[in-house]
């Protein structure tokens, strides 16, 4: 189709480069038909900018198409590209202007021709899912320190030393027992699943890693094998999955009681290091010794304290002390005894004396005498004296007969008489 | 101050035979031997009862230290056990299979 030039000048259709590009954009951009299409083919000219994003370049026998993987959807789609590889991707049809270019951007992406194993991965995720093989609550604790580990891997290759040299650096006499098998293609199905039992049923061993290095999803396709998966669902004995990186996801891994992201870490999560318990055990250890010893210590010197009774280290102070008390009260006794024996002498004494200042021979003796009238009573008075009566006069060594002569004078007494000083105060004190 | 110990107190304190003695564990035995120092030093313990007192406290502080040295030699022999422990070697590749 052509149209004349002026013609299109006179009805002002001169289109700008842009005006037209943005034409173009707009019918392919919003045409439902390339919206969300699936385009196979090889990957070529693969870029992977420092943003994450990838640039490529998708190509068949008869055309090429540019494409773009933004770092966002190339996280989701764990799929790692690299030229040459045959691919089915998904995406929108985008046009950049200023570039006059097309792309297509990618939101999802296949490896090309395994959609049939992605197929049967779903399915029996979903039929093992659906039977509660994958609920947390069939997880069997891993054993704080197994008495054995059995693997089941290949005896060939990094992945039995990685776990060898984990496993004897963090416990260098932990038993390690590995079942050989065949890990990929034909009959390997048949060896891990024998290798699981064998080791279910070892009494040597406490737990099991079923493990395999990186590769694709065909390589690691045994262990999305349903007998596989079963087996592990089926052991007694914890299992541990170390399938593939750890972006490689296998249903093994979903069965498993624990996923190790790689083998060097399924040996990390089966056994504790040696040391640390060696450490811990020595550091109760000591603390247990010291416990005990100061316990000891505490009971000995309770004893000692107890021991340290005066009567118990020296058994005659118990008599000694009576002895002591005794002879004490014995001196007190004749004290006692002593000063009363005094006091009544004493008062003998005095009543003694007094009796002796009493006694009438003595006054006699010194000179006085005593008158006694005719009746014999003692005359002390002249009151009663007559003129001629007869009295005794008794001397002390005789008695003479008297009479009474006048004048008979009474005297008028001049001080009131004295008692005698002895008589009242040397009185028995008792 | 009223004694701490009546003379009923001092019969059962000291009413032990050397069996029984032989038969207490460290906290019985220490625990009486204790309550009997007490009553030793007590004022007016009649002087037979103190014998007495002397006669159990000295065979109860004897079963204590006979308690605390079996109990320090087994610990001593323990500790030696424990410590004498040796680990075995292991070689996976000899061992494994």
């Amino acid at each position: 189709m052509k149209r004349p030039f002026s013609a299109a000048q006179a009805a002002g259709k001169i289109l700008s480069v842009g005006d037209l590009t943005a034409h173009i954009k707009g019918l392919l951009e919003h045409d439902e038909g390339l919206a969300g299409v699936w385009v196979q083919g090889e990957v070529s000219n693969l870029v992977k900018a420092a943003s994450g994003h990838v640039y490529f370049t998708l190509k068949d026998e008869q055309a090429v198409i540019k494409a773009a993987l933004w770092a966002g959807v190339r996280r989701q789609v764990k799929t790692e590209l690299k030229n040459g590889d045959s691919v089915a991707v998904c995406g929108s049809i985008s046009v950049y202007a200023p570039r006059g270019e097309y792309q297509i951007i990618v939101s999802d992406l296949r490896p090309a021709g395994i959609g049939a194993l992605y197929e049967a991965f779903e399915k029996l995720k979903q039929k093992l899912a659906a039977e509660g093989l994958f609920d947390p609550a069939r997880k069997l604790p891993l054993p704080f320190l197994p008495k054995g580990i059995g693997i089941v891997t290949s005896p060939k290759g990094a992945v039995v030393q990685d776990i060898f040299r984990v496993v004897r650096r963090r416990f260098p006499n932990m038993p390690l027992y590995l079942v050989p098998a065949k890990v990929q293609g034909e009959g390997s199905v048949a060896e891990v699943v024998a290798g699981i039992q064998v080791l279910d049923q070892d009494p040597r061993v406490d737990v099991i890693i079923v493990a395999r290095g990186g590769g694709s999803l065909e390589d690691l396709w045994t262990f999305n094998e349903e007998a596989v998966c079963r087996a592990i669902a089926a052991a007694v004995k914890p299992v541990v999955s170390a399938v593939g990186h750890e972006t490689d996801t296998t249903i093994a891994d979903f069965v498993a009681d624990r996923r190790a992201a790689t083998p060097s870490q399924a040996g990390e999560l089966v056994v504790p290091v040696k040391d640390d318990l060696v450490r811990r055990i020595q550091d109760r250890r000591a603390r247990l010794t010291r416990a005990m010893e100061t316990a000891l210590t505490l009971c000995r010197q309770r004893l000692r304290k107890a021991e340290a009774c005066r009567f118990l280290q020296k058994p005659a102070l118990l008599i000694a002390e009576r002895r002591l008390k005794v002879a004490n009260l014995a001196r007190d006794v004749e004290q006692l005894a002593g000063r009363r024996f005094e006091a009544r002498r004493h008062a003998f004494q005095v009543l003694a004396a007094r009796l002796t200042s009493l006694n009438p021979r003595a006054l006699l003796r010194r000179g006085f005498i005593m008158a006694t009238d005719e009746a014999g009573a003692v005359v002390s008075s002249v009151g009663r004296l007559r003129p001629g009566q007869a009295l005794q006069l008794s001397f002390v060594d005789g008695r003479a007969a008297a009479r009474i002569e006048e004048p008979i004078e009474p005297i008028e007494p001049l001080e009131p008489v004295v008692s005698d000083p002895t008589d009242a105060s040397q009185e028995d004190p008792s | 101050m009223s004694p701490k110990f009546s003379p009923q107190d001092l019969e059962t304190l000291t009413a032990l035979t050397s069996a029984q003695i032989e038969g207490m564990g460290y906290e019985a035995a220490m625990a009486r031997l204790e309550q009997v120092v007490d009553a030793l030093e007590q004022e007016g313990t009649p002087l037979q009862m103190g014998l007495k007192l002397y006669e159990v406290g000295t065979a109860l502080s004897r079963r204590c230290a006979a308690v605390l040295d079996a109990t320090e030699a087994r610990m001593v022999q323990l500790r030696q056990e424990l410590d004498g422990r040796k680990e075995e070697p292991f070689d996976p590749e000899k061992d494994g299979r």
